[in-house]
């Protein structure tokens, strides 16, 4: 008799070995929690970056489990749903022949922040601090929340921390519809272990293994702001950022052109530091060695949590969770609005997405523009721009501005700088 | 007669049951003036109305319904141009929907009713929001304290927030394909938060933002409503409020709000005869 495994993933010799090849906790292991086999996994990845002809959403395929009766338990009379993790290129292809998708790739070398962006990203809807968009829909709020769990008081931490993307996990795609000036656009992110984007600069072969480039509109390059801190690193944020970056560029994946957001991640540590000028070398170093290579590139300073309250001295963050305190007077997303500012997108008036505002208008209470208002401190700063950025595909101008000649510059609300330009 | 589904949907203690009964005790007190009243008895076992009805009257807290045991309420409603309605409501158990979002699997009930009725009423719970309140956040409120052990991801508490949204989301997907012509919001234990005056839309807003993006983008194609909503007239939790309510006449625990703060009503059928229209 062959005793059962207690891993639902082949590749697991838990049972031998007591170790878990998805290097987590044993015990949270969702392989070995008995939720997930395997298959299932495979099953939301029915080609990998093949681009085969299955191409079923997460929505098709829990229907076809729910035509097929195949429940998967035994006495469960009912159907699977998608599992609400992040979705494969296949899912995404899918997802850009329903309505106006957008790729934006986020390459970031490990422990830069990338998870900590997304999820901050993600938290500027949860939060009610999303100004000038709100959510219209994601096929991976579950993926979302799993990867917010190290930084919620659930977890029973005291620190903010992220789930880190795993080497075995690769290449996946978090969900994102929303609404903005009354179109609405699905924005897949891109995430992909950060590991594998740092050897993007081993050779340009390992650089055309990053699939998802191509079909890209803006590539979020992150420089890990922690870097900038250490004379001993304060260097290698460019370094690193030329040779993945050039290397990338020699394998063809820019030949669209795509638009590169140059995005420094912990900015609140360095502003505290008073090295933010570090940064801007980074990015006149990189504008001058890249323009040719993107339509144009832009700067934006981020921090994901809530640590900049504390190093700015103000306001600590509420201690119930509906604290409707003033907004501190923190380099905060400051309002991009909609009547504001225009964006030069030249996909802006495409038909595709639009929402019949006379419609929208007539729910109770619930017109769009009445909606990014909230009860909560922003925990961050530089998303809510980052997030324009990403849905106009372009640098969000002031209205009386003309749209500069590309390739451009133009930094976020903090720093030396100052306001936008 | 016309005979209508309503598809009554929320996570555990949205207040589903409490809605029934309150409903129910409403309608068959034969109040004038309601916007849909008691028109006959079906010729139906009573037990389960009768039975939640004792209860609530009482001021007892309901059982919450239990998967397995779901049971089915119709009431016959007479709207005032003289027709007749049969309500049929489902009562589901909380945890079906919660299943739907932490499991990532749907009933086939709960899949046969959400697309049977192009009417749903979503309960949420203003009173118990679980706010995505962060690890740095904690720290804050520990003040020192030492916090429990690291604690593995659980979708059960996960905010509010994700999970309603994320259920009403499933519903209206492809995978149950429910397309209600009319939702109806109801933020349930309104007496939690009747005393701040804002409106619906600005309690939703504030408590679950996510919830209230994902419904404005919702109203291209489905007619949408919020509302306050009081079953109980207080938290039976607490003895001495149990007693408060108990002093009341039982319709003096209802209310039910529409666009103004200030002008409660007890007749929750105008919520159903808006939604039923």
């Amino acid at each position: 008799m062959v005793a059962a495994r207690s891993c639902g993933n082949s590749d697991c010799n838990f049972d031998e070995d007591g170790v878990c090849v998805e290097d987590q906790d044993p015990e949270i292991c969702r392989f070995r929690s008995g939720r997930v086999m395997i298959a299932d996994v495979e099953g939301d990845f029915p080609d990998k970056d093949e681009g085969g002809a299955a191409g079923h959403t997460e929505d098709e395929e829990g229907a076809i489990d729910r035509e097929a009766g195949r429940d998967g338990e035994g006495d469960f009379d009912g159907i699977h749903l998608p599992s609400g993790l992040r979705l494969d290129t296949a899912d995404c292809r899918a997802l850009r022949e329903v309505g106006p998708t957008r790729v934006v790739s986020i390459l970031a070398p490990k422990d830069a922040g990338k998870t900590s962006l997304i999820a901050g990203l993600y938290g500027l809807f949860l939060d009610g601090v999303a100004d000038g968009f709100s959510y219209s829909g994601s096929t991976t709020l579950y993926g979302l929340e799993r990867l917010c769990h190290l930084s919620r008081a659930a977890s029973n931490r005291t620190v903010n921390d992220m789930v880190r993307t795993r080497r075995a996990e690769g290449l996946g795609f978090y969900h994102l519809s929303i609404d903005r000036l009354g179109r609405r656009l699905g924005l897949l992110l891109a995430d992909r272990p950060g590991e594998t984007v740092r050897e993007a600069a081993h050779g340009i072969q390992t650089a055309a293994a990053l699939t998802e480039l191509p079909s890209a509109e803006i590539i979020a390059y992150l420089i890990d702001g922690a870097l900038l801190l250490e004379p001993a690193t304060r260097h290698l944020a460019q370094s690193d950022a030329e040779a993945i970056l050039e290397t990338i560029a020699a394998a063809g994946q820019f030949a669209q052109r795509p638009r590169l957001a140059l995005v420094l991640t912990k900015a609140d540590r360095v502003e505290a530091a008073g090295v933010g000028q570090r940064f801007d070398q980074i990015v006149d170093a990189l504008t001058r060695r890249f323009e040719d290579r993107f339509a144009e590139i832009v700067a934006f300073r981020t921090a994901a949590n809530a640590e900049v309250l504390e190093v700015e001295g103000s306001v600590a963050g509420p201690a119930t969770p509906l604290a409707n305190a003033a907004t501190p007077s923190l380099p905060t997303t400051d309002a991009l609005s909609a009547d504001t500012f225009v964006s030069d997108d030249p996909t802006a008036d495409a038909p595709n997405g639009d929402i019949p505002e006379d419609k929208a208008s007539k729910a109770a209470g619930l017109a769009p523009d009445a909606v990014p208002l909230g009860g909560r401190i922003g925990r961050g700063f530089g998303l809510n721009e980052l997030m324009i950025y990403f849905l106009d595909g372009a640098a969000p101008v002031r209205a009386a501005t003309a749209s500069t000649s590309q390739p451009t510059r133009q930094y976020g609300s903090f720093g030396r700088e100052g306001a936008r330009r | 007669m016309t005979t209508r589904d309503l598809f009554l949907a929320g996570l555990p203690d949205a207040g589903k049951t409490t809605f029934i009964a309150a409903l129910w005790f409403l309608v068959f007190s034969r109040q004038p003036g309601l916007a849909l009243g008691f028109h006959s008895l079906e010729d139906v076992d009573m037990a389960y109305l009768d039975g939640l009805r004792t209860q609530w009257v009482q001021a007892n807290k309901l059982e919450r319904t239990k998967i397995g045991s779901e049971r089915t309420a119709v009431i016959n409603l007479a709207a005032p141009d003289g027709s007749i309605l049969r309500l049929s409501l489902e009562d589901f158990a909380g945890e079906g929907f919660r299943r739907m979002w932490a499991d990532r699997r749907v009933s086939s009930k709960i899949v046969e009713q959400a697309r049977k009725s192009d009417r749903h009423l979503l309960l949420v719970n203003v009173g118990k929001v679980t706010y995505p309140q962060t690890a740095d956040e904690f720290r804050r409120q520990l003040a020192g304290l030492e916090p429990g052990k690291e604690a593995p991801f659980d979708p059960r508490k996960c905010p509010t927030a994700a999970q309603v949204t994320d259920v009403l989301q499933t519903l209206l997907s492809q995978s149950v394909a429910a397309s209600p012509a009319k939702i109806a919001v109801a933020l349930t234990a309104w007496d939690e938060v009747a005393e701040e005056g804002k409106t619906p839309a600005a309690v939703l807003i504030e408590r679950l933002p996510l919830l209230s993006q994902y419904l404005a983008s919702l109203a291209d194609r489905h007619e949408i409503r919020l509302y306050g909503l009081s079953c109980q007239g207080g938290s039976y939790d607490a003895p001495a409020e149990r007693s408060r309510v108990l002093e009341l006449p039982p319709l003096d625990r209802l209310s039910l709000v529409e666009d103004d703060p200030k002008a409660p009503t007890k007749d929750l059928t105008r919520m159903l005869a808006w939604l039923l229209d």
